[in-house]
């Protein structure tokens, strides 16, 4: 039987011929059915003659931060609406907390909160007033709507500026009034679209610092990104996508491993190359077999999907 | 101790939450932000009909109709701030937030029906009409006079507002952004308030636009509130036409954001 890093390797140059990606192994494997917070069961979804997802299949586990990494237009927003209920899948079917997404949306709806990637929050109303309409369609008992919205308010460090109109918040606080907004009816898997795009590091990290907040707490959270560090640093696993199928999945730590833990960059006659070892004594022991200049370092997620795809993630 | 993210507190089920409809909180938000701009709102919705007054009314002083001209024009005026109020407003209003905002997926991730969410948007977009509509008939009563003012005015006028709020929810579903919505509502809805009897009556239009003027969805409407404004009497067969109508782009539109949510 093949180890991980021949398989990856398989991909590896099958996605350098430009050949179809072999299949994944079974993506529900590892995962008994009574630890799934979701599963996504071989899901395509078209747009006329566009496939945005194809035959996409994974589970999720409840409590844990998993990321779908991918580039922009890779399918990764389109899984999101599938899951959270705004989209119908063409073929396939999604579960979330054990309920059929297309045969039980109402269900879903109650189990789920969702920040999407844009600023959805109504920008005439007040940061407060936003979370009482968001009460009020959830239909939250009056003493618990108010109890809750001051205390999220509190918990996202909005308090202050809860009666202020919400288009005179920044980029960081209309986020974190959307992470409220998606906690205020006590969800218990939050998925994130993009949760930091366009925001500055600064508050990038005060997000990441919340999403582990709440992981903590227990709630189960599906984000997708095309930060690399975002991916690494928050997720417990990590699915990477492109031009709609699944290409990889494992903690981060197993995906870099497969490769290599160890990375040798230096620029070779058809550009920058990049080569794999277990060890950094065995990088290095390579790298000093070379000359020009040359980078011994940790490999990363970026690594792994341009060994997948032959592109870089940022670039799209 | 007690989670702020997952709670402790059991959700009680109070039989006051179940107390008011579920497109209620959709008129309240909408009402909100309208209360907050009142004053752009009711200018935006006043501005035409105050100047189709000036330029019809007091230049043209012929009877139409058998009635003075202004005595005519005030019930089209009133449709066309009924028209401009609840079409105009609400098709851009909705159109930005799907397709730019997106503040319509906050509704669809809600547990809201498709027809709680249309009414929300109908009742909110129509309500608005209907306000605007009675302060261009009530100021236009205090210049011109001699006007009824019966119950089934007021329940025309707000049928004619919910069909265009209807209609509006119904363009915004299907347009691909403002530029759509500006080329329908050039080509198909500003040009109805001008030929479905409100500013001269439709029998003075030349035969085959004053058949096509007849069926048309505003001018059962238009001839009904002018009756009932000008007699008090009640015309029933313009009625049931204004409420088939309404029907109809209410079914319309229904289907349309029905399709829009499973898309």
């Amino acid at each position: 039987m093949k180890g991980g890093r021949e398989v990856i390797l398989e991909r590896c140059s099958a996605a350098t011929a430009r050949a179809p990606l072999l299949e994944l192994p079974d993506p529900f494997a590892r995962i008994a059915p009574s630890e799934a917070a979701l599963a996504v069961c071989r899901v395509v979804k078209r747009y006329g003659r566009v496939t945005a997802v194809e035959g996409v299949s994974f589970a999720v586990r409840r409590g844990e931060i998993f990321g779908l990494l991918g580039p922009n237009g890779a399918g990764k927003t389109t899984l999101v609406r599938m899951l959270t209920t705004l989209t119908r899948p063409t073929v396939g079917e999604l579960f979330v907390g054990g309920e059929s997404v297309s045969k039980n949306p109402v269900a879903v709806k109650k189990l789920i909160g969702a920040v999407p990637q844009v600023n959805n929050l109504e920008r005439e109303l007040t940061g407060r007033e936003n979370l009482v309409l968001h009460a009020l369609l959830h239909r939250m008992p009056r003493r618990d709507r108010e109890r809750r919205i001051t205390e999220l308010l509190e918990y996202v460090g909005l308090a202050h500026r809860a009666d202020d109109r919400v288009q005179d918040y920044s980029g960081g606080m209309a986020r974190r009034l959307l992470i409220a907004r998606a906690l205020l009816h006590q969800p218990s898997i939050l998925f994130l679209d993009e949760p930091t795009i366009g925001l500055d590091p600064q508050t990038r990290r005060k997000i990441w610092d919340l999403i582990q907040a709440l992981n903590r707490e227990g709630v189960t959270v599906f984000l997708t990104t095309h930060y690399i560090e975002e991916a690494e640093s928050l997720c417990h696993r990590v699915g990477i996508i492109d031009h709609g199928k699944l290409i990889v999945l494992g903690t981060p730590r197993e995906l870099k491993e497969r490769l290599g833990a160890f990375c040798v960059e230096f620029f070779g006659g058809e550009g920058t190359r990049r080569v794999f070892f277990p060890t950094r004594q065995d990088a290095k022991a390579y790298a000093s077999t070379l000359s020009g200049d040359i980078t011994v370092r940790r490999t990363n997620l970026e690594d792994v999907f341009v060994e997948l795809t032959g592109r870089e993630i940022q670039g799209g | 101790m007690r989670s702020v993210i997952t709670g402790s507190a059991v959700r009680e089920k109070v039989w006051l939450q179940k107390l008011y409809p579920s497109w209620l909180p959709l008129v309240l938000a909408m009402g909100l932000v309208w209360r907050r701009r009142w004053w752009r709102f009711l200018v935006g919705g006043l501005n035409r009909p105050l100047i189709f007054l000036a330029l019809f009314a007091w230049n043209l002083k012929h009877t139409a109709g058998g009635v003075e001209y202004l005595q005519f024009l005030l019930p089209g005026l009133v449709v066309m701030a009924a028209v401009t109020a609840s079409y105009t407003d609400l098709v851009n209003w909705f159109t930005i937030r799907r397709t730019v905002y997106r503040v319509l997926d906050e509704y669809l991730l809600a547990p809201v029906s498709t027809a709680s969410l249309l009414a929300g948007h109908v009742l909110a977009g129509g309500g608005k009409g209907l306000v605007v509509a009675l302060v261009v008939y009530f100021g236009g009563w205090a210049v011109a006079g001699h006007f009824s003012f019966p119950l089934l005015f007021a329940v025309q006028l707000a049928v004619v507002c919910l069909l265009f709020a209807s209609l509006a929810v119904a363009v915004a579903m299907i347009a691909g952004g403002d530029r759509d919505v500006l080329m329908f509502t050039n080509l198909v809805v500003f040009p109805m308030t001008f030929f479905c009897g409100t500013f001269f009556p439709v029998e003075r239009l030349p035969g085959a636009l004053a058949k096509l003027s007849w069926f048309l969805p505003l001018t059962a409407g238009t001839y009904n509130l002018r009756g009932l404004a000008l007699t008090g009497v009640p015309h029933w067969n313009w009625f049931g036409q204004s409420l088939g109508w309404l029907a109809g782009f209410y079914l319309v539109a229904y289907l349309l954001l029905n399709w829009r949510r499973q898309d």
